[in-house]
């Protein structure tokens, strides 16, 4: 009898289980979404008395303008808000901001103080979650309004996308004027959005290609003094110049090593061009590439590890990665056309390059490993991709001639997220070629 | 090994062949209180299963309605489990008198329950049978009702001797009486133990399969259909913006635990995993991000009659299609 009782306590059991299982917490996934842009609120910044200042106006557009130009953001007129903008200690009546669809509210102060400084403060809400995302606050010299704004911004930025702003930032490239038979090239420094322009070189040599160094402060460039093409070291806070290396032969496409330490470029010595790299101490040269081909536009990968550059040793130009050391030479890119300047993501996990094929150019991405490309800017003439430090933005410059034989024309500068979306125009005095984006600014 | 697998096996054997032999005649025999408490779950299960209401949420009620009549059974996955038990269902014949076995069908299942009861008037009378048994132990009494009388030694010896034989005889034949008796009460005993045994395990069973099936007593009522799941994830959907462009967008799936009041209002919305919300600041921002689509989103479109079926859920934000 027991037996037969302990069988239906079993059997029960059984039951129970089956119940718990029918009960279980229902699961939904959710596999597609909107894309759009981030809705958000910026207020005026207000002063110490609790009223909008004349400074507090003017970083609030600055920020705004910042987050839009990224795309990724939709800030909202701040004639529709309902509430005034009020201190940041304050917190705010979010039922008067809920209606504007908004998913930040960003509130602040600034001022300028007894002692000509500008103070600031700012909170950035979640108007859905109701409770502060960050917040923060500093002072600086009042000409660096423009400079607390986009740090300002850049905080807002990787709150909402998980990425490090990329605002407080520069662009050094070369401004181009005069006739195409007589063009006067000039190092030119911006910043990322085209303010605070400044010229670098009176315009006496021709340069080009311009890379930054790790820590912002000096440009690598190649330098035509005296009708010779070489690589010179720029820095930036004296306008100090200084040739790199002097060696016979032709020095072109510098690049930093991300260390900061080393400088990789080509060298073209007796019909041939290959890669070497540079001790930025002594200044002594390594040769990494060894072949009777043209390899040039070298670029290291974030980590140092690696070195992509391209190459025609194959019968056409494409692009090859290999070890720090010149070990490991691999070629990456396989479809049609030719691949040049092919530029490492500050993430790692992609390159950028440009794309010559069918009588077009582009500008495109690719995995490490030459799968996944992807094209995302095209036109008669696209070249000089650089990144944004934080890898999801990229900068080129474009030419769009007048006449149909491709002469004649603009060329400027642009950026376009790597999505492929977004592509903006970056005002500047005169025309404008080969765009280098510095790291973030410390 | 094989002794011992040997001996559970036939273990096992002699204790299927007890429990059938316990129980499979119990249950033939009347035992009409458990029969349609069971029936009445299966019946109210197979209608319950919502794909068709899913379906046409406010259209055609009348076609449903039809439908469901001329096909019980086609109803969505959650039917087919409780559907096989059916068995039950010829036992729920006696209300065959319900052509349309619609919704009508469940109060005419129930009403069948009394029919049974007569049925249990009947078994009672067994107990009767229980004097029947008392009343034979009298027997014995009639030994000493008949004393001899003397009439001369040998007579009387031979009387003796012959009522003695007789009396002998009749002991035995009263002991035999008795000992049938007994046996038959036995028999009587063991039967009742194994009908009370039998009807322990239904009920059992019984209660154990009500309580699996169904959670809440008294509103029945069936599980989400694909169309309310639809209808919800296209809501969340439309309120989500995933994380384009971020690196490793692909590994950003995050789980929200959400919990919702009766009109669907999100009341709590949770991280899952809220380890790699402290180490990954990616991760974090996209949590933040499914977190702000659900309180965005609320309420949410959830079928109000079903609140214990959608009262907590956990939505797993995916954002993999970007990197198709």
């Amino acid at each position: 009898m027991m037996m037969f009782l302990r069988l239906v306590t079993v059997v029960a059991a059984c039951f129970g289980l089956f119940g718990n299982i029918a009960n279980a917490q229902l699961r939904i996934d959710i596999t597609e979404g909107q894309v759009a842009p981030t809705p958000i609120a910026i207020a005026n910044f207000t002063g110490p008395d609790g009223v909008v200042s004349e400074v507090g106006k003017q970083i609030a557009q600055i920020i705004s303008e910042d987050l839009e130009s990224s795309g990724l953001f939709a800030p909202v007129d701040s004639a529709a808000f309902i509430e005034p903008p009020k201190a940041p200690s304050i917190r705010p009546n979010f039922t008067n901001w809920s209606p504007l669809g908004v998913k930040g509210l960003l509130v602040g102060s600034a001022y300028i103080d007894s002692a000509g400084m500008l103070q600031v403060e700012f909170v950035l809400w979640d108007v859905v979650i109701q409770r502060n995302i960050t917040g923060g606050g500093g002072n600086a010299d009042q000409n660096a309004v423009r400079r607390i704004s986009h740090q300002i911004a850049d905080f807002v930025y990787e709150e909402f996308t998980g990425d490090r702003g990329y605002f407080d930032t520069r662009v050094v490239y070369v401004a181009e004027s005069g006739s195409q038979s007589r063009r006067l090239k000039r190092l030119a420094i911006m910043d990322q959005d085209g303010h605070n322009h400044q010229f670098l070189t009176s315009g006496a040599d021709l340069v080009l290609t311009p890379r930054f160094s790790p820590t912002a402060n000096e440009i690598a460039y190649l330098n035509y003094f005296n009708d010779e093409p070489n690589v010179y070291l720029f820095e930036i806070a004296t306008g100090r110049t200084e040739r790199l290396g002097s060696f016979p032969g032709m020095t072109f496409a510098p690049r930093f090593a991300p260390s900061g330490d080393k400088l990789i470029m080509s060298l073209a010595q007796n019909g041939m061009t290959d890669i070497y790299e540079m001790d930025m101490r002594t200044q002594a040269i390594n040769r990494l590439t060894q072949s009777a081909s043209i390899d040039t536009s070298p670029s290291y990968s974030p980590d140092g590890s690696k070195i992509v550059f391209n190459s025609d040793r194959g019968g056409s130009q494409q692009l090859y990665v290999m070890d720090a050391d010149g070990a490991n030479v691999r070629r990456i890119s396989f479809n049609q056309g030719r691949y040049a300047t092919p530029v490492w993501s500050p993430r790692g996990d992609i390159i950028a390059f440009t794309k010559m094929a069918n009588g077009q150019f582009y500008i495109g991405v690719m995995n490490v490993d030459g799968s996944g490309e992807r094209l995302l800017a095209s036109g008669f003439l696209v070249e000089g991709p650089t990144w944004a430090p934080n890898g999801r933005v990229l900068m080129y410059f474009k030419q769009q001639p007048f006449e149909t034989d491709g002469s004649g024309g603009d060329t400027h500068v642009y950026r376009i997220d790597i999505t492929g979306f977004n592509e903006k125009r970056i005002i500047t005095p005169s025309d404008a070629s080969d765009p280098a984006w510095s790291p973030i600014l410390r | 090994m094989d002794r011992r697998s040997l001996i559970i096996s036939v273990g096992l054997h002699v204790s299927v062949a007890t429990l059938a032999w316990i129980g499979l005649p119990s249950i033939k025999r009347d035992l009409p209180d458990e029969q349609p408490i069971v029936v009445m779950e299966m019946v109210q299960s197979v209608p319950t299963t919502n794909l068709t209401q899913g379906d046409k949420p406010n259209t055609a009620k009348k076609e449903q309605k039809a439908a469901k009549s001329k096909k019980p059974p086609p109803p969505s996955p959650p039917a087919p489990p409780r559907a096989k038990p059916p068995a039950p269902k010829p036992v729920a014949k006696p209300a065959p008198k319900a052509p349309d076995p619609k919704a009508e069908i469940l109060p005419q299942k129930i009403t069948p329950k009394p029919k049974p009861k007569p049925a249990i008037a009947q078994p009672p009378a067994p107990p009767k049978s229980k004097p029947k048994t008392t009343a034979t132990l009298k027997a014995p009494k009639r030994l000493p009702q008949s004393p001899p009388k003397r009439i001369n030694k040998l007579a009387r010896q031979k009387a003796l001797e012959k009522q003695r034989e007789d009396a002998l005889s009749g002991v035995m034949q009263n002991l035999a009486k008795a000992k049938a008796v007994s046996e038959d009460a036995e028999k009587k005993r063991r039967e009742k133990e194994r009908k009370e045994a039998a009807e322990t395990l239904t009920s059992n069973l019984t209660t154990a399969a009500g309580n699996a099936i169904r959670a809440p007593e008294k509103p029945v009522v069936g599980p989400l259909g694909l169309s309310d799941i639809d209808r919800i994830r296209q809501h969340v959907s439309s309120c989500w913006s995933p994380p384009i462009g971020t690196a490793g967008a692909n590994t950003l799936i995050v789980d929200i635990i959400v919990t919702l009041d009766r009109d669907g209002k999100v009341l709590t919305a949770e991280v899952d995993n809220k380890m790699r919300l402290a180490t990954d600041r990616t991760f974090r921002v996209a949590a933040d991000e499914a977190i702000r689509t659900m309180f965005k989103c609320s309420p949410l479109p959830v079928p109000l009659d079903k609140y214990e079926q959608w009262k907590s859920f956990i939505f797993g934000f995916d954002p993999k299609f970007l990197t198709r």
